[in-house]
């Protein structure tokens, strides 16, 4: 449940990183955002999967039905041009808002 | 609210993908939670748990559902079928072994439904060859006197036309010298009637039917067959029995008449003047009546007229309209022509039919016990639909779109089985059956097939559908899993199915039980003599005119067979036993008999001239003395009659040495045979044999063999031919293989009776087995509460087992009240045992009963091999 409080672009950047590196079932992009943040990020399938439906509607994502590794059946995504564009300017975009805020805070406790 | 939003993000196919990879998720958690160490059982319900936890309430899934509706509204029917199908096969795809199990459940239930409506559609409906074939009716009744066809044919008014035929077979000489041909005298409107057109020549015309026959018209295999298809036959003369006939027509081959659709065909036809004077007799039965209804009117309309002008015409001439057999007023009935042939197989072809839509119908019941049971499991499922939105409708339509598409499989599946199956059948289906080229697999047994497909898939479908649909989403979310679709009512339900299953399958195998009964009857009745090494060949003499009379020639015959090596012996009759079995019979008959005492007899006997020695060379039993040489000299003449008619004729006193009369003949009876089955082992015809008066033309040799008579056949055929060139061949057979052949229709009968009551059996046995052990697994933890409180084990196993007894002695008890009603249904097929045979049905019941017992009895096996308590923890 934690971290449900992102907003969608954060969840979106965070998948869309994830799924830069490999094609991935949304069970699995759960996970590794959970073990990446150490359990600090968990996003709750009711925030993931609208997201990934969302993601691949905007065209950044392509999903498709395939076999995972213990063999069952999952749906994998992978990151399409568009989405790699998006990925960057999100990217970009993000360390800027976030040197922004970072900004803000230092200024805050100084 | 902001939940609501993200779950409209699901767009744009919700109802489907997300579904699945939801599941996809949960199984995926639940492979990770296991790998971390936990049990399987755990890690589904905490897979479960978050799901529930992380994202659904009730009112949330509401609001959902009717964006839902919206969405659903636009899409298309068609591509919405075609998901839900899908989705149904990837189903069965996951669950292989049920799968496997319901499409052969489905494949053989329909198959054999499919299989045995092409039977009998075939035979019960044939296509007659015939313009407007259902205008046509016949007079029940093979055979009636020309005087009361005249009666009627003057008398009815709802045909439009009547017609009668009188078929015989003749001489004939001329050019070329033909022998004997099959002919029919037919009045003038029988050949229109049955649209015959002529290749040559001219139809009769009104002064052909005008005293004796002076015409006639050839049948194209006569005309092809006997006159090289010559052109110029017309206007040439026959010589038939002593009368001139000119050729006036040939008739076109495509033509066939009614009495050849059921046996032989007729060689020639020659008018019928029924209102010759010397016609006008009161015992001659020879017509066949046809007649064509008024355009429009039903059949049943000249059955009622008929039936009136029956009892018209018997309050004006009681005498002529009294049954000799009887002693009742005949009855004239029309019926449709089509069960001309079928009348004798529509019973039990009715019957078989109705014994596989009862297979069938079990086969779904099982089925849908089986989904029942299975459904209890889909319940998280179910509720996660509902959950996501789904109406109760769309998830009974999803479940039913399963059932129908293991159905429809099943289905495809089935119509294979039954095109093959169909080669099987007509190796066992009884060679006389008519219009057996007929069946075959057409457009209206194909459609009969998906329609019974279709029924199947509903019915079985239908109610787990409704049982499982009827889960609460939160029940079935949150609960326990297996609990979830569990009510009073599905219980009931299943008991009832098991009542109902086990009722089913009682009147199958009492029913079964009742005609296997009647077969081994049937098969052991003591044919009043001995059928081993008995052979029968018919002779046709009349072409003979050898150098001496026709006494020398028999008695050149038998001679000359007694010295074939190993012939035993060696007699001639008119007939011989078993020429006809299953209700026919032929020859001559007396049908009044008065004894010298004055008491008489109206009742049919068979007249049997028969040479000296027949009846000891058939191994009959005889009291007082046989047929012997010279017999035929004595005046009057000696004769031996069967017992029932010595006691009928002269009742307590002894019938030797007395004498009747019959046909103007005076006979005394020197001789009794008895128990003495003649025509069939069912048949009761009164018999009288007289000394051999060389005169029949059709004569049967009646050879014993001492060794295998099979091999003696070219050899007599051989001695006959040298002596008798003329003389042609009619009907040889071995009698051992003749009497088999007789319970051919019978032994087919109790086979398909007893291969439906295994299946039955079968079915209802599983379906207990099956019950007993869900019954036990749902109530594991209850069971082994009480076990720990100290119940004693076998009130625990009797607890569980109630559950499946009590319905299933409800179901015996039911099923024994319809099994009596079926019996009587069957009783027209049953030998030897009544319909209420008590000990057929009390068998049935206990092998039932023991079946159910011997199923409820599954769980205490395996106990047995683990303990109860390890059993009821081991989940």
């Amino acid at each position: 449940m934690a971290g449900s409080d992102l907003d969608r672009g954060t969840w979106s950047l965070l998948i869309l990183r994830i799924l830069e590196r490999e094609k991935l079932h949304g069970y699995g992009i759960g996970a590794l955002i959970r073990d990446r943040t150490c359990g600090r990020l968990d996003p709750d399938d009711g925030v993931l999967y609208p997201a990934l439906r969302r993601m691949e509607r905007e065209g950044w994502i392509q999903g498709e039905w395939g076999i995972t590794d213990t063999g069952r059946k999952a749906r994998f995504y992978a990151l399409t041009g568009k989405g790699k564009a998006a990925l960057r300017e999100k990217a970009a975009s993000w360390e800027e808002h976030a040197e922004a805020v970072f900004a803000v805070l230092r200024d805050s406790e100084a | 609210m902001k939940r609501l939003l993200r779950l409209r993000d699901l767009e744009p196919d919700p109802a489907q993908d997300i579904r699945e990879e939801l599941e996809s998720h949960f199984e995926l958690e639940v492979e990770a939670l296991v790998a971390g160490g936990m049990a399987e059982d755990e890690a589904r319900r905490e897979a479960e748990r978050r799901l529930v936890a992380h994202r659904l309430s009730e009112s949330e899934a509401r609001r959902c559902a009717s964006s839902h509706r919206r969405r659903r509204r636009r899409a298309s029917q068609l591509s919405f079928l075609l998901r839900e199908t899908r989705f149904a096969l990837r189903l069965f795809l996951r669950r292989r072994e049920f799968s496997l199990a319901a499409v052969a459940v489905i494949a053989v239930g329909t198959g054999v439904t499919t299989l045995v409506f092409g039977v009998s559609d075939g035979i019960l409906n044939p296509d007659l060859p015939y313009p407007r074939a259902d205008e046509l009716v016949y007079l029940e009744n093979p055979a009636h006197t020309v005087p009361r066809y005249r009666d009627w044919r003057d008398r009815i008014t709802s045909l439009q036309s009547a017609s009668a035929v009188w078929e015989l077979d003749v001489r004939v000489a001329g050019q070329p010298a033909l022998s004997t041909l099959h002919a029919a005298l037919v009045t003038p409107d029988f050949l229109p009637m049955f649209g015959a057109t002529l290749a040559l020549g001219r139809p009769f015309q009104a002064d052909d039917f005008v005293g004796e026959p002076r015409s006639v018209i050839l049948s194209d295999g006569l005309w092809r067959r006997e006159f090289g298809a010559d052109s110029t036959v017309i206007g040439r003369t026959l010589q038939l029995e002593g009368l001139q006939l000119t050729v006036v027509g040939v008739l076109d081959g495509a033509f066939v008449s009614p009495l050849a659709l059921a046996g032989e065909a007729e060689d020639l036809y020659a008018p019928l003047d029924a209102d010759r004077p010397d016609l006008q007799q009161d015992h001659q039965y020879v017509l066949g009546v046809f007649g064509r209804m008024r355009t429009g009117l039903d059949a049943s309309i000249a059955r009622m007229e008929s039936e009136r002008i029956a009892e018209e015409l018997f309050r004006v001439n009681p005498a002529r309209y009294t049954s000799r057999g009887s002693g009742q007023p005949i009855s004239l009935r029309t019926a449709p022509l089509r069960e001309a042939f079928t009348a004798g197989v529509e019973r039990p072809l009715l019957l078989l039919f109705g014994a596989v839509l009862l297979v069938l119908l079990m086969g779904c019941v099982n089925l849908a016990n089986l989904l029942l049971a299975r459904g209890f499991d889909r319940t998280d499922e179910v509720g996660l639909r509902y959950a996501l939105g789904a109406k109760r409708l769309a998830v009974v339509r999803q479940l039913l779109v399963e059932s129908l598409t293991l159905s429809m499989a099943g289905g495809a599946a089935g119509l294979g089985l039954a095109a093959a199956g169909l080669r099987g059948l007509l190796a066992v289906i009884p060679a006389a059956t008519p219009f057996v080229d007929q069946i075959g697999i057409d457009l209206r047994v194909v459609g009969f097939s998906v329609a019974v497909t279709a029924l199947t898939g509903v019915l079985f479908g239908l109610l787990p559908a409704w049982f499982v649909s009827g889960v609460s989403p939160r029940r079935a979310l949150a609960g326990h899993p297996k609990g979830g679709g569990e009510g009073r009512g599905a219980r009931r339900l299943q008991r009832s199915l098991i009542l109902l299953q086990t009722g089913l399958a009682l009147v199958l195998v009492t029913s079964a039980g009742l005609l296997f009964n009647s077969f081994v009857r049937l098969r052991s009745v003591n044919l009043g003599f001995n059928p081993d090494g008995l052979l029968v060949v018919g002779l046709d003499l009349r072409g003979e005119q050898g150098p001496g009379t026709r006494e020398e020639l028999d008695k050149a015959l038998l001679d000359a067979v007694l010295q074939v090596p190993g012939v035993g012996g060696a007699a001639l009759g008119e007939s011989a036993p078993f020429l006809h079995f299953s209700g026919r019979i032929s020859g001559t008959f007396a049908s009044s008999i008065t004894s010298d005492a004055g008491s008489v007899i109206e009742a049919r006997a068979g007249l049997h001239p028969v040479t000296a020695g027949y009846l000891e060379l058939l191994g009959a039993n005889l009291q007082g003395r046989t047929i012997l040489q010279g017999d035929e000299a004595l005046d009057p003449t000696p004769a031996v009659i069967s017992r029932e008619l010595a006691e009928g004729l002269f009742p307590s006193r002894n019938a030797i040495g007395r004498s009747f009369e019959t046909d103007g003949r005076t006979f005394s009876v020197v001789g009794i045979v008895s128990g003495l089955h003649y025509w069939g082992q069912r048949a009761t015809v009164h018999q009288i044999f007289l000394p051999w008066q060389s005169r029949a033309e059709n004569a049967s040799l009646v050879v014993r063999a001492s060794a295998d008579p099979g091999r003696l056949v070219p050899l007599i055929r051989d001695e006959i031919s040298s002596l008798a060139p003329a003389a042609e061949l009619g009907e040889l057979y071995l009698m051992k293989d003749r009497v088999e052949e007789s319970l051919a229709g019978p032994r087919f009968l109790m086979l398909a009776a007893l291969g439906f009551a295994l299946f039955a059996g079968v079915v209802a046995f599983s379906g207990i087995y099956g019950v007993i052990l869900y019954v036990v697994a749902r109530r594991r933890r209850e069971l082994s509460i009480r076990l720990a409180l100290g119940a004693p084990p076998s009130q625990l196993m009797w607890m569980a087992m109630r559950q499946v007894l009590l319905p299933a002695a409800l179901g015996l008890g039911a099923g024994a009240v319809a099994s009596l009603a079926t019996a009587r249904l069957l009783s027209s097929l049953l030998f030897g045992v009544g319909p209420g045979h008590w000990p057929t049905h009390l068998a049935a019941i206990l092998l039932l009963g023991s079946a159910a017992l011997l199923a409820s009895l599954a769980p205490s096996w395996e106990i047995r091999s683990s303990g109860l308590p390890r059993y009821l923890q081991g989940e």
